[in-house]
């Protein structure tokens, strides 16, 4: 993709735009609001392709890192909008990646390791986890999840660190999962 | 580990998770601008953060999205490639320069019209937001005001209730008779009943009666002259008062007559139908003195 290849693109939509789609709809909690999320992701990413750079992460971590600013991006406007006018009937449910070709073997993996990152997520304490995904999840600032929660900002900060940590000593090395 | 480190290690986690500010981040951007350990420090939380997404059930876009994006790169979404990077590095200085100013004068218009925009928008908004923070205040207050107005109502009753049972008991006319409990009653239905003849006012006293939830107890007034039939009229249903004790205070002069007897029987929900006479089971009775 980093030298216009399109069928690159296609490759890499095929894989990981479930997964991007899924953190989009997340944060939107709408399929329509999603698909533009996801959309505008792969447009950047094909844009910024260049800046992609080896050894500095996965090119799967650095999509949902684009996926997810688009999709708080929208949901902020979307916000803003709602109070102008009657939201429409939003469609909150997953849909099951239907007509994604995946190798068996491939998905098979792929759901394992889905499963170790839940089980690894479970097993946080609940207030490094909620910390975590209202972060990731739910956009807010250390300071405004020290405010809403009730508790100094340093105790954010601890958590989100210890949490993140935690977690990684929960997951499988190597992405072998 | 330093305190420093340690400093820097909660920013990366923050950064990671996108929830520093804008004051964080830069003091995050400044620590790792000069060591490349940092910023693999940082790249690694950020990859730690990411796999949060794979967690998620994976969700398939609509199928037009995938058309949508390929039609948009092959209409002039153009890649950013290195050779493309490395060719506009390669521009001649001042046609670069040129590009820059003009970019940056873009740029700084883009940045005008976009605050000025996000300042009437900020502003339209907060006053939205005090105009609906208002409507909400007044309704809260109008609810407080009539929550209270109830419980003044219900305070003020009660301690009427409680005075005149006080003065009751305490007068010297007043007359005690006991309520007990028929063959179709229990101990629960037992309890005392006092009197003032002067007034006719009553207290009825059921210390053990535990209503079943379908049906209602309901009081009766009976008087009987010889020779005639015997007067019956409801005084009304057995309710708990609101100390939650079955302490009833009743009006049970009529026509400047006390009642001879009280009894008390088992309605339906609601009581009898007519009230000069019970249709349930007659639980206690009480002759007045």
């Amino acid at each position: 993709m980093r030298h216009g290849d399109a069928r690159a693109l296609e490759d890499l939509y095929d894989r990981y735009a479930p997964t991007l789609h899924a953190v989009a709809l997340k944060i939107l909690g709408r399929r329509d609001l999603a698909d533009d999320a996801v959309q505008q992701t792969w447009i950047q990413a094909w844009r910024q392709a260049g800046r992609f750079k080896d050894g500095r992460g996965s090119v799967l971590g650095w999509l949902v890192m684009m996926v997810r600013s688009r999709a708080l991006d929208l949901r902020r406007r979307q916000q803003t909008r709602s109070r102008l006018e009657t939201d429409a009937a939003s469609e909150p449910s997953s849909r099951s990646p239907a007509g994604h070709s995946a190798d068996p073997v491939d998905a098979a993996s792929t759901a394992q390791r889905r499963a170790a990152i839940r089980g690894a997520l479970e097993a946080l304490d609940p207030r490094m986890r909620s910390v975590i995904e209202r972060a990731f999840f739910g956009g807010q600032t250390q300071r405004e999840i020290a405010a809403t929660q009730d508790v100094p900002l340093g105790t954010v900060k601890t958590w989100t660190r210890r949490g993140l940590d935690a977690l990684r000593g929960l997951l499988p090395k190597g992405g072998e999962a | 580990m330093t305190h420093d480190h340690d400093t820097f290690l909660d920013l990366c986690a923050g950064e990671a998770l996108g929830s520093l500010d804008a004051a964080e981040r830069a003091r995050l951007a400044e620590l790792v601008a000069s060591s490349p350990a940092r910023r693999e420090e940082l790249a690694a939380y950020r990859e730690l953060a990411s796999t949060l997404a794979e967690g998620l059930e994976p969700s398939a876009p609509s199928s037009h999205v995938k058309a949508a994006v390929l039609a948009a790169i092959a209409d002039g979404g153009e890649a950013s490639t290195p050779e493309r990077a490395a060719e506009a590095s390669r521009e001649p200085g001042r046609l670069r320069l040129v590009r820059t100013w003009q970019w940056a004068a873009a740029a700084c218009l883009l940045l005008a019209l976009g605050l000025g925009a996000l300042w009437m928008g900020a502003r339209s908004d907060a006053r939205r937001d005090l105009r609906d923070a208002e409507v909400r205040h007044s309704q809260e207050r109008e609810r407080l005001v009539a929550d209270l107005e109830t419980a003044r109502a219900a305070n003020t009753t009660l301690r009427d209730e409680y005075e005149t049972a006080m003065q009751l008991l305490g007068s010297a006319q007043a007359r005690v008779a006991t309520l007990e409990a028929t063959a179709n009653g229990s101990a629960a239905t037992a309890g005392r009943i006092v009197v003032d003849p002067r007034t006719g006012r009553t207290v009825v006293v059921l210390p053990q009666l535990d209503a079943p939830t379908d049906r209602d107890y309901q009081l009766w007034s009976i008087r009987a002259e010889e020779g005639q039939d015997p007067v019956i009229r409801s005084l009304g249903l057995v309710t708990r008062s609101a100390t939650g004790a079955t302490i009833l205070v009743l009006d049970t002069m009529a026509g400047g007559e006390l009642p001879q007897e009280i009894a008390m029987s088992l309605e339906r929900k609601g009581g009898a139908s007519t009230s000069s006479a019970p249709e349930g089971p007659v639980v206690a009775a009480a002759v007045l003195p």
